[in-house]
């Protein structure tokens, strides 16, 4: 019978306080490794949502919302940029493409999104494939047809060839506002991103900006209804008609996705633009770098009380191995009557702790991944945010600092074993 | 042939306010091969720490104890460790098992510290004398499920495993009932029979002190009573 099947059998013998210690172990690390993991599973999400968008350039105001309204379609968009502006923009030397993004008006929460044939051509890195790519039908060619993301056509149950009618504003409303006279045609799908643009309505600019000028003429403006304006070579969008001096202010734009030709063209457009008074120009890495500090300190505390339950898991696995070993104390004597040397009991008390703590700590990291698996699920159907739960080394280093610590732990009682007075602890009955 | 002899032994405890109070004062006790002893005494009188120091399990004060032509008060510890697993064999009144491990178990455990038998052959012996005390049907049980008299006989069976040349009897029968008393005596005294081993037996039955070869009261033993000295 050997020291490992004996220090089993002891174990066997305290189902349940082996069970509890070992559940309270699990506990501590399934909770401090799934912050950890969902965390940087977050991150990641955000981070690769972010890469195709380049440099971001929309109306003054804040930068957040600016970040918000493209990578993310939440919040209220800024004021749009003037047509002429993006036009400008477009053919700036150190442009190599301009996208148009322009928010106003949504499909049951969907928010629809004017923007050029270019946005489908949008890459995270130069030698990447296009990010976007589209799972059926094909892209817009005229007015008011939508190519729609992933999750639009899953939860609206819409496929290529469907109508649908657009909704004023950029929220769902009770009451809403239709532009009925304008439905749109489903004729593309795009491939799922795990990213928020899976919740988007693609439209060419010219149906948003009819829409709008639509909505300007119902309110007494004098929109022409034309087609999408004639913009410059790189302006990644199809040559319209020439449209009137009012059209042209309400033909604005809330965001145009630049990627410059280099990375001294980034820069200067990114300094000259934010010295200017009508525009600014934000690198969506840096906000989303505050974002994170901005997370960080809630995340921070979460981790805080993860360890402050890994604590309490080494207090509770302490005091349990110090109760059984204060019970078992007659039973090491026992072991000494009979032969076994101090290091053997030692040994023994030991690999109890070890095994406790072994399977504490590898249910703990089953745990945590299980429990960041349904919670990524869970995150990444509220925000449309990839949560990668992956494996990393570090991880598992915490796990072994908490399984050292409670080898550690489990030293106290071992001591004990092995100093126990034998023939004390025989009388005791 | 002497297997144990003790001379000049006294054996002191710590107390309260470091005085050591003196248990045992014994001028010279001696165990031959083979012999069967019975130690008579009330309790309190010392028996139970005569055992413990010629086990090993405690160290005599003074003195000294030879078993098997080695001084056991000289050995190191690891060293008395493995004489009392290899050459010595254990009863006691409480059968001391350990509560977590089955019958077979607790028997295999001393095979294993004595390392007297090859690995192999340890389950079968083990088996094999729980079979002999009558505990076939009971291999896989644990103390708790046992009666007080199976328990018993599975301490007999422990301390036979390893073939000891010595078996030391705490008051063995003390808290059986008289018939499973007179069962157990038969047991432990066929086994030291069987094995030719020596056995020295703590009782306060006079009927069971005198079935051994002679017999010996901790009065004749022991030196009169001790004063206690102060320090270590």
């Amino acid at each position: 019978m050997s020291l490992l099947s004996m220090a089993i059998r002891n174990l066997m013998a305290r189902k349940v306080q082996t069970a509890l210690t070992a559940a309270v172990v699990l506990v501590g690390i399934a909770v401090t490794l799934a912050v950890l993991i969902l965390s940087g599973g977050v991150r990641g999400g955000i981070e690769r949502a972010s890469e195709p968008f380049g440099l971001l350039i929309g109306s003054k105001g804040s930068a957040n919302q600016l970040v918000f309204n493209t990578i993310f379609l939440m919040d209220r968009p800024l004021d749009n940029l003037s047509h002429a502006y993006y036009e400008k923009l477009a053919g700036d030397d150190e442009v190599q493409t301009a996208v148009p993004f322009a928010l106003g008006d949504q499909y049951r929460g969907f928010r629809i999104v004017g923007t050029s044939a270019g946005f489908f051509d949008l890459k995270g890195r130069p030698a990447d494939p296009p990010y976007f790519s589209l799972r059926d039908g094909r892209l817009f060619s005229g007015p008011f047809q939508a190519v729609i993301g992933a999750e639009v056509a899953s939860r609206e149950g819409l496929k290529v060839g469907d109508r649908f009618v657009s909704e004023h504003g950029v929220a769902a409303s009770a009451e809403p506002e239709e532009h009925g006279e304008h439905p749109y045609e489903v004729v593309g799908i795009l491939k799922p991103v795990a990213a928020p643009s899976d919740q988007g309505i693609y439209v060419s600019m010219d149906s948003y900006w009819i829409s709008h000028e639509h909505g300007h003429e119902e309110e007494g403006g004098t929109a022409d209804g034309g087609q999408e304006p004639s913009t410059s070579a790189k302006a990644s969008s199809a040559p319209g008609p020439a449209v009137s001096d009012e059209d042209e202010a309400a033909r604005g734009v809330t965001a145009v996705l630049v990627k410059p030709k280099s990375y001294i063209g980034l820069m200067k457009l990114y300094q000259q633009t934010n010295a200017g008074k009508e525009a600014q120009a934000v690198l969506p890495g840096q906000t989303l770098a505050k974002l994170f500090d901005m997370l960080g300190s809630g995340e921070q505390a979460l981790r805080s009380i993860g360890y402050v339950i890994l604590g309490m898991a080494g207090l509770t696995v302490c005091l349990s191995l110090y109760g059984s070993a204060m019970e078992r104390r007659r039973s090491v004597a026992i072991l000494r009557a009979i032969g076994a040397g101090r290091r053997h009991v030692m040994a023994i008390v030991l690999l109890e702790s070890s095994i406790v703590m072994l399977l504490g700590c590898a249910l703990g990291i089953a745990g945590a991944y299980g429990l960041s698996a349904v919670l990524s699920g869970y995150i990444g159907s509220r925000v449309s945010i990839a949560v990668t739960v992956g494996f990393q080394w570090s991880h598992l280093g915490i796990a072994g600092i908490v399984l050292a610590a409670g080898i550690a732990a489990g030293l106290i009682p071992a001591l004990a074993a092995y100093r126990a007075e034998t023939a004390r602890y025989l009388a005791i009955q | 042939m002497t297997l144990i002899s003790m001379e000049q032994v006294v054996k002191r405890f710590r107390i309260q306010g470091g005085i050591m109070m003196p248990v045992l004062d014994v001028p010279f006790f001696e165990l031959r091969q083979g012999e069967r002893k019975a130690l008579v005494g009330p309790s309190g009188s010392g028996k139970s720490t005569l055992l413990h120091l010629i086990a090993g399990i405690s160290r005599p004060t003074e003195g000294s104890i030879t078993f098997m032509g080695k001084r056991m008060d000289l050995l190191r510890e690891a060293e008395l460790d493995r004489m009392r697993a290899a050459h010595i064999g254990y009863v006691h009144q409480s059968f001391q098992l350990v509560p977590g491990f089955t019958a077979l178990e607790n028997v295999l455990a001393a095979a294993s510290f004595g390392r007297v038998l090859d690995k192999r052959a340890r389950r079968g012996r083990a088996a094999e004398l729980l079979e002999q005390a009558g505990l076939g049907h009971r291999l896989h049980h644990r103390p708790a499920q046992l009666s007080q008299g199976e328990q018993q006989r599975v301490a007999i069976a422990r301390a036979l495993v390893n073939g000891p040349e010595l078996l030391l009897a705490d008051e063995p029968t003390a808290s059986l009932d008289v018939s499973t008393a007179a069962q157990v005596m038969e047991l432990l005294l066929a086994a030291a029979s069987d094995t030719g081993a020596a056995l020295l037996l703590c009782t306060h039955d006079p009927e069971q002190a005198a079935r051994m070869d002679s017999s010996v009261s901790m009065r004749e033993l022991s030196r009169g009573p001790l004063s206690p000295a102060k320090g270590a």
